[in-house]
């Protein structure tokens, strides 16, 4: 903010608070906001802060960045099982659990950007690290699809 | 007065404030008045005593750093503006904030004849530190 003390036709002394070249209040030597009466002229165009000027709020800090998130869309995570995926898709049909990771896989609704899967997901993490455990995929399989 | 002529020219240039050789002066201090009748009023033009004059427009500079502004134009009957029955405002004009730098002229158009011994004054708004000069343009009816 910066400040013009002017002075009224009736004596009285003004600030004129200014910001961008545009008067936003007047206010008056204690700090009061107030309103011209009559006319003015300019006593001080550069006149030094007066002891009630606050320092102009400092700008909006910018929203912190959303972590990185990993997701991708159905057929990208499908490419990152590779040939993993027929073996799953073979074990699902005698295997429960595995088709329910298939079916949910599946029914997985996309978001606006077109993906489907968070690799962060525990829900994802826990499954591919099952089907390892159960010796659909190898081991190793499952740290190194989600960290593709 | 001269006769209805149709159309109807100036004859004489009218670049003064006082229908003389009256310069106009940058303007500093506020009038922040609706009537015109404010010691910080100024006179921007007068048409001439004898035949009255036509006045096309008024230029606004600045003469240096200015926070935004604005003035007033009020004509006046030839008596003391002083008194506000004397005077009619007549329209208003933003001007902008300004530095030292080049700046824009501001161009505020009248394209109006005056009567005889009328005259305009015109006051800001928001008192300046630069100043404005305010330089009218018209001219004179002569018979």
């Amino acid at each position: 903010m910066n400040y013009v003390l002017i002075e009224q036709d009736d004596g009285l002394q003004l600030y004129q608070c200014i910001r961008d070249g545009v008067v936003v209040c007047y206010k008056t030597a204690s700090g009061e906001l107030t309103e011209v009466v009559g006319g003015s002229r300019v006593v001080d165009a550069d006149a030094p802060p007066p002891k009630w000027d606050a320092p102009d709020p400092a700008p909006d800090p910018a929203p912190p960045a959303s972590p990185g998130v990993r997701r991708v869309s159905k057929l990208q995570f499908v490419a990152l099982l590779g040939g993993d995926f027929l073996k799953i898709l073979a074990v699902s049909k005698q295997n429960v659990q595995v088709e329910m990771f298939v079916r949910m896989l599946d029914w997985a609704t996309p978001e606006a950007d077109g993906t489907s899967v968070d690799l962060d997901d525990p829900r994802v993490v826990g499954a591919l690290e099952e089907l390892e455990a159960y010796g659909v995929i190898g081991m190793g399989r499952a740290r190194g699809i989600v960290d593709a | 007065m001269p006769a209805n002529n149709s159309p109807i020219f100036s004859s004489r240039g009218s670049l003064s404030t006082n229908d003389g050789t009256g310069m106009a002066q940058a303007v500093l201090s506020a009038a922040n008045d609706y009537t015109g009748a404010g010691a910080n009023n100024f006179l921007v033009w007068t048409a001439t005593a004898a035949n009255g004059g036509f006045l096309q427009r008024v230029r606004m500079k600045s003469t240096g750093t200015n926070v935004a502004s604005a003035i007033r134009f009020f004509f006046n009957n030839g008596s003391t503006p002083g008194t506000g029955a004397n005077n009619e405002f007549y329209d208003e004009f933003s001007l902008p904030a300004t530095t030292t730098g080049v700046n824009s002229a501001i161009e505020c158009m009248f394209n109006l004849a005056l009567d005889p011994g009328f005259r305009l004054y015109a006051g800001l708004v928001t008192a300046v530190a630069g100043g404005w000069v305010c330089t009218p343009i018209g001219g004179k009816y002569t018979p």
